[in-house]
C-alpha cells in the first residue's frame, strides 16, 4: 500500500512541478512582451502612471535577478504564507488569492455536488439498465446523447428553455442583484434558486458516461468466468449481482480521477454560460483582459486542487481494492 | 562451435529495477556439428531464457556466448542478422509462432525478403519446396493457409523448414514439442535426428526427462537458474551425481511400472 | 486494471479522458484482455470484417451522419452567397424561413452560411488534431510497450504526468500566451495534449502482442524493430487502432468547440463552438433566437454522437460475442 501510494505520490509531484514551470515559463519565454501588453491593454492615459506599472510588475517578475533565480524565487513566493500570487490587473489592485479564495465556494458548490451525484446516480442507472432490457433500450440511447452534448449546449438549452421559456428558475448569476450576500432565508433561498440550473446541466452531461460506463462493466462481469461458476454453483443471482457490482465499481473510482479534468471543463463554459461567479468565469475575465497573474493563479489552484482530489480517490481506492493493500499491484500506477 | 560460457541473466524488476531477479547464474556448456544438447530443467530454471540469449533476443548480463570463436554480443545490425543465418529457433507454442491474421506460408516470405531478396521467384519455389520436402509437409496442404486451418505439428515442422531455408548451424528447439499430439512428436523428434546426422548442432530446451535422454548426446541440468549436473547425457542418466538429478530421475513414471500406494 | 477510463464516451473531449475504445467492457477488457477483437480477428480477412462492419445498423447510422456532416461542410458554403460573417446579409434576428433557412442571427448574419462554414472548420481542427494525437499516442504506446525497460518508466512517466494535468486549463494558458492564429496551431495544441489515453492503451496491447513468439521469429528473420511494429504488431489490433481514432476525432471536436466558445479558438473564420460563443455573449437565449444556438449546438452533438455510435457498433463487429446482446 505504502508502495502504491509513494508511486502516485512521485507522480504527482512531479506533475506539480511542471505545471509551476510552464507557468513559470510561459510569460518569461514567450514571443512578445506580456508586462507591456498588460499595461497597455490597462488603457492609462497617464504615460508616467503607465511607466510606474511597468516598472511595479518588471518588479514583481522579479526580471532584474538571474534566470535560475527569478525561478527559484517563483516557487518560494508560493510556498510563502499566504502565497503571493501577485495582484491582478483585471480587478486592480486585488491580489489574485482574494478572487480565487472568492470566486472558489462558488465553484465548489457546483462541482462537488454535481460530480458525486452523477456518479452516483449514473452508477445506479448503469447497473439497473445492465440487468433490465426494457430500461436498457432507454438509458443506454439517453445516455449516449448526454455524453455527446457538449457542455457549454446544454447549459445554453438550459438558460433558453428553463430560464427564459418556463421561466422556473433564474439563469445569470449565483444570487439576485438586489441581495447582499448574508446569512439569511431570503439570501440562502436565491442562492439556491440560482443554483439548480447550472448544476443540473453539469449534472446532466457527466450522468451519460458514468451509466453506459457502469452497465458495460457489469454485463462484463456477469459473463465472467466466477459469476458463471457461481451461477453453476446455484448461488442466487442477487448474490453473483453484488459480486459483479462491486467489481465493476473499482474502473469507475479511477474513472472519477480520470474525468476530473473534464467535468472542470464542462464547469469553467458552464459558469460562463450562467454568469456564475466561480473560477469558470474568472477564468474568462483573466483571459478577456489579459490579466496573466490571474489566469496563472487560477491554473495554479485548479493544478493542486485536481491533484488532491486524485489523491483522496488514491486513498478511496486503496481501501476499496485489497489487492492494492497486500502489494499484488491491482493497479498500477 | 557454439559455445556458453559462464552466462548469467539478471532481470529487474520494480520501479526503476530496484529490484533483481536471478534467472541464470553461471552457465556454461558448448554445442558441436551434429550434437545434441538438451537442456534439462522444470519451469523457472532458466532454460528457455538460456534460449532467449542464444537467440540474442535477451541480452546477457555476464559471460560470453561465442559462435565459431566470436562473441555474439558484439553483432549489431547487418551482424547480427548474418548470425540469424548460422542459428535459428523454433518455439513451444506453434500457434503463438505465427501471425493469426497472416497467412502461415508468410515466415518464409518474410525470410525471402530479408535473405533472398535477389533469388527469382522460380529458384525460391523450389527452395521452399525442398525445405518442406524436407520435414516431409506436401506443399499443398500448407501452402497458402491460414494458421488456424493447420495442426500443430505442421505448424512446428513448417518452422523448422523455415529454419532449413538459412544456412543453419545451431538450431534452438524449445519444448518444441510439448504442446503436440503423441503421434506427431515422435515424428518431429525423428526429423531432429535426421538433421543432427546432416551435421546440425541442436540446442533441445525440455522439461521432459525421458526426451532429453531419448535424443541428446549431452545433458545440462538446470535448477533455478544454476547448472548443477553436465556431461554426456548417458553419464548423467545412469550415474547421477547431484541429489537434485537422482530425485528427478526417482520421480519420473516409467512406462513398465504402475501407481502404487 | 483500472489504467482505462471507464466511461466509454467518457467526454473523451476537453480534458481528454481515457475513453477505452473497446466500449464494450471498458477498463477491463482493455487489461485483462486487451487483445479483445484479436482472437476474432485470427485468420479472418480484413474484407470480411469490413462486410460486416458495412452491414451494422449502428455502424451504417453512425458513418452516414458523419458523412452527411462532411459533405454539407465541404459543399454546403457552396450553396451560400454569403460570408460567414457578413453582417446585414438578411433581416436581423429573422426566424428560419425560405430565404434564409436556418435564420439569421441578431447582426443579421445568415445562420445556414455560418454552419456550414462552421463545419468544415469543425472537422478540419479534428480532423489533424486527432491523426497529431494518435500518432504522438501511438508511437509513445508501441515503443513503451515494445521496447519495455527503463524507457517504458519514462514514458509512462511522463504519460502519467500529462494524464493527471488538468489539460485543458494548461492548454486555455498556453492559448492565452500563444494566441492561436490559424485552425493548424488549435489542432497542433489539441493534439499535443490529448493522446495520453491512446498511450496507455497502445502500450496494454503492445506489451501483451510482444509476447508472442511471433514477434520473436520476426527478429530471428533479421526484421527490424520498426517494421516488427508495423507489420506484425499494428496489423493484430488495427480494429483497435481505428475505434481510438473515432475517439480521437469525437474529442477533439468538442475540445475544439470549448476553446471556440472561450474565445479562444483562431482569429478570423467561423467554427461551431464560435457561432454558441457568438449567441450566448449576445444573448440570443433572451431574445429568444433558438435558431442560432441550437443548430450548431445540435451539429456539434450530432457528430461527436455518431462517432460514439459508430464505435459501439465496431465493438459489436470486432468482439463477435458482443452481437448476442
Amino acid at each position: 500500500m505504502g508502495r502504491y501510494l509513494g508511486r502516485k505520490g512521485l507522480i504527482y509531484a512531479l506533475t506539480l512541478f511542471v505545471a509551476v514551470t510552464i507557468n513559470w515559463m510561459l510569460p518569461r519565454f514567450m514571443p512578445g512582451d506580456p508586462i507591456s501588453d498588460m499595461v497597455s491593454r490597462a488603457g492609462l492615459r497617464d504615460p508616467e502612471a503607465a511607466a510606474r506599472m511597468q516598472a511595479y510588475y518588471e518588479n514583481l517578475f522579479g526580471l532584474d535577478v538571474p534566470i535560475w533565480q527569478q525561478y527559484l524565487n517563483y516557487w518560494g513566493s508560493l510556498f510563502s504564507w499566504p502565497p503571493d500570487l501577485g495582484i491582478s490587473m483585471w480587478s486592480f489592485p486585488r491580489p489574485v488569492g482574494d478572487l480565487v479564495m472568492g470566486a472558489l465556494p462558488y465553484t465548489l458548490a457546483l462541482l462537488i455536488p454535481a460530480i458525486l451525484l452523477s456518479w452516483y446516480v449514473g452508477n445506479k442507472l448503469g447497473a439497473l439498465a445492465a440487468r433490465r432490457k426494457a430500461l436498457d433500450n432507454t438509458v443506454l440511447p439517453v445516455s449516449y446523447l448526454l455524453t455527446a452534448t457538449p457542455y457549454m449546449w446544454l447549459a445554453i438549452l438550459l438558460v433558453w428553455f428553463g430560464g427564459m421559456q418556463l421561466g422556473w428558475f433564474p439563469s445569470s448569476r449565483a444570487y439576485s442583484g438586489n441581495l447582499v450576500p448574508e446569512f439569511s432565508m431570503s439570501f440562502i433561498g436565491s442562492l439556491a434558486l440560482h443554483w439548480v440550473l447550472p448544476f443540473l446541466s453539469l449534472f446532466l452531461v457527466a450522468l451519460g458516461g458514468w451509466a453506459i460506463g457502469m452497465r458495460n462493466l457489469v454485463i462484463y462481469e456477469l459473463e465472467s468466468d466466477y459469476s458463471n461458476y457461481l451461477g453453476a454453483l446455484g448461488a442466487p443471482p442477487r448474490l453473483i449481482r453484488k459480486y459483479a457490482f462491486r467489481n465493476a465499481m473499482l474502473p469507475q473510482i479511477t474513472g472519477l480521477a480520470l474525468q476530473l479534468g473534464v467535468v472542470l471543463t464542462g464547469n469553467i463554459v458552464t459558469e460562463v454560460v450562467f454568469n456564475y461567479p466561480g473560477l469558470g468565469l474568472l477564468l474568462l475575465n483573466a483571459i478577456t483582459s489579459t490579466d496573466f497573474f490571474l489566469l496563472q493563479g487560477i491554473v495554479l489552484f485548479v493544478v493542486i486542487g485536481v491533484l488532491i482530489c486524485n489523491f483522496v480517490i488514491d486513498i478511496v481506492y486503496v481501501w476499496v481494492d485489497p489487492r492494492t493493500r497486500t502489494g499484488l499491484q491491482g493497479a498500477s500506477a | 562451435m557454439l559455445t556458453v560460457d559462464r552466462v548469467s541473466k539478471v532481470y529487474r524488476t520494480g520501479a526503476f529495477g530496484t529490484n533483481q531477479l536471478t534467472a541464470v547464474q553461471d552457465v556454461s556448456f558448448d554445442i558441436n556439428p551434429g550434437e545434441v544438447v538438451s537442456l534439462i530443467g522444470e519451469s523457472g530454471s532458466g532454460k528457455t531464457t538460456i534460449g532467449k540469449m542464444v537467440l540474442r533476443l535477451a541480452s546477457i548480463t555476464s559471460g560470453t556466448i561465442t559462435l565459431d570463436g566470436v562473441d555474439i554480443s558484439t553483432y549489431r545490425g547487418r551482424g547480427l542478422k548474418n548470425y540469424y543465418r548460422h542459428v535459428q529457433g523454433v518455439f513451444q507454442d506453434p500457434f503463438s509462432s505465427f501471425n493469426p491474421i497472416f497467412k502461415a506460408d508468410r515466415v518464409f516470405a518474410m525470410l525471402k525478403g530479408q535473405y533472398f531478396s535477389s533469388m527469382g521467384r522460380d529458384a525460391w519455389q523450389h527452395k521452399v519446396e525442398a525445405a518442406l520436402d524436407a520435414v516431409r509437409l506436401d506443399p499443398a496442404a500448407v501452402v497458402n493457409k491460414y494458421p488456424h486451418q493447420l495442426s500443430g505439428g505442421q505448424l512446428q515442422r513448417l518452422l523448422i523448414a523455415r529454419a532449413l531455408l538459412l544456412d543453419i548451424k545451431v538450431l534452438v528447439a524449445d519444448e518444441i514439442i510439448s504442446m503436440l499430439d503423441a503421434s506427431t512428436r515422435i515424428d518431429v523428434l525423428n526429423l531432429l535426428a535426421e538433421l543432427k546426422a546432416d551435421g546440425l548442432g541442436i540446442l533441445f530446451v525440455t522439461h521432459d526427462l525421458a526426451l532429453g535422454n531419448y535424443i541428446s548426446d549431452k545433458t545440462v541440468i538446470l535448477q533455478k537458474g544454476v547448472m548443477v549436473e553436465t556431461g554426456e547425457t548417458t553419464a548423467v542418466f545412469t550415474d547421477p551425481q547431484h541429489p537434485y538429478t537422482q530425485q528427478l530421475l526417482a520421480s519420473v513414471p516409467r512406462l513398465d511400472r504402475r501407481w502404487q500406494k | 486494471m483500472t489504467d482505462m477510463k471507464s466511461s466509454p464516451a467518457g467526454r473523451s473531449g476537453a480534458a481528454a479522458p481515457a475513453p477505452d475504445p473497446a466500449s464494450a467492457a471498458p477498463g477491463q477488457t482493455a487489461t485483462t484482455d486487451p487483445l479483445g477483437a484479436a482472437p476474432a480477428l485470427a485468420g479472418r480477412r480484413r474484407s470480411e470484417m469490413l462486410y460486416f462492419a458495412l452491414r451494422n445498423p449502428k455502424v451504417i447510422l453512425g458513418l452516414s451522419v458523419i458523412v452527411a456532416f462532411l459533405l454539407f461542410g465541404l459543399l454546403g458554403p457552396l450553396f451560400s452567397e454569403f460570408g460567414p460573417r457578413e453582417r446585414n446579409a438578411g433581416p436581423l434576428g429573422a426566424a428560419p424561413s425560405s430565404d434564409f433557412w436556418l435564420g439569421t442571427t441578431w447582426t443579421g448574419q445568415d445562420v445556414f452560411t455560418q454552419l456550414a462554414h462552421g463545419t468544415r472548420a469543425t472537422f478540419q481542427v479534428a480532423l489533424m488534431a486527432a491523426a497529431i494525437s494518435a500518432f504522438i499516442g501511438m508511437t509513445m504506446g508501441f515503443v513503451a510497450g515494445y521496447r519495455g525497460g527503463r524507457l517504458d518508466e519514462i514514458l509512462m512517466m511522463i504519460t502519467n504526468i500529462v494524464l493527471v494535468l488538468p489539460v485543458f486549463v494548461v492548454v486555455i494558458v498556453v492559448t492565452a500566451y500563444l494566441g492561436i492564429s490559424n485552425t493548424a496551431t488549435q489542432a497542433l495544441v489539441i493534439g499535443l495534449f490529448n493522446w495520453t489515453w491512446v498511450a496507455r492503451a497502445v502500450r496494454a496491447q503492445t506489451l501483451s502482442l510482444r509476447a508472442r513468439d511471433f514477434v520473436d521469429l520476426a527478429r530471428l528473420s533479421g526484421v527490424r524493430t520498426l517494421s516488427i511494429i508495423r507489420r506484425e504488431i499494428a496489423p493484430n489490433m488495427a480494429s483497435y487502432l481505428v475505434m481510438t481514432f473515432i475517439l480521437l476525432f469525437a474529442g477533439a471536436i468538442v475540445f475544439a468547440a470549448t476553446l471556440d466558445f472561450l474565445n479562444l479558438g483562431p482569429r478570423g473564420g467561423m467554427s461551431l463552438g464560435l457561432m454558441l460563443q457568438q449567441a450566448n455573449q449576445q444573448a440570443a437565449m433572451s431574445l429568444g433566437l433558438w435558431w442560432w444556438f441550437v443548430f450548431p449546438g445540435a451539429a456539434i452533438t450530432a457528430i461527436t454522437g455518431s462517432a460514439y455510435l459508430t464505435n459501439v457498433g465496431l465493438d459489436e463487429v470486432f468482439n463477435p460475442k458482443l452481437r448476442e446482446m
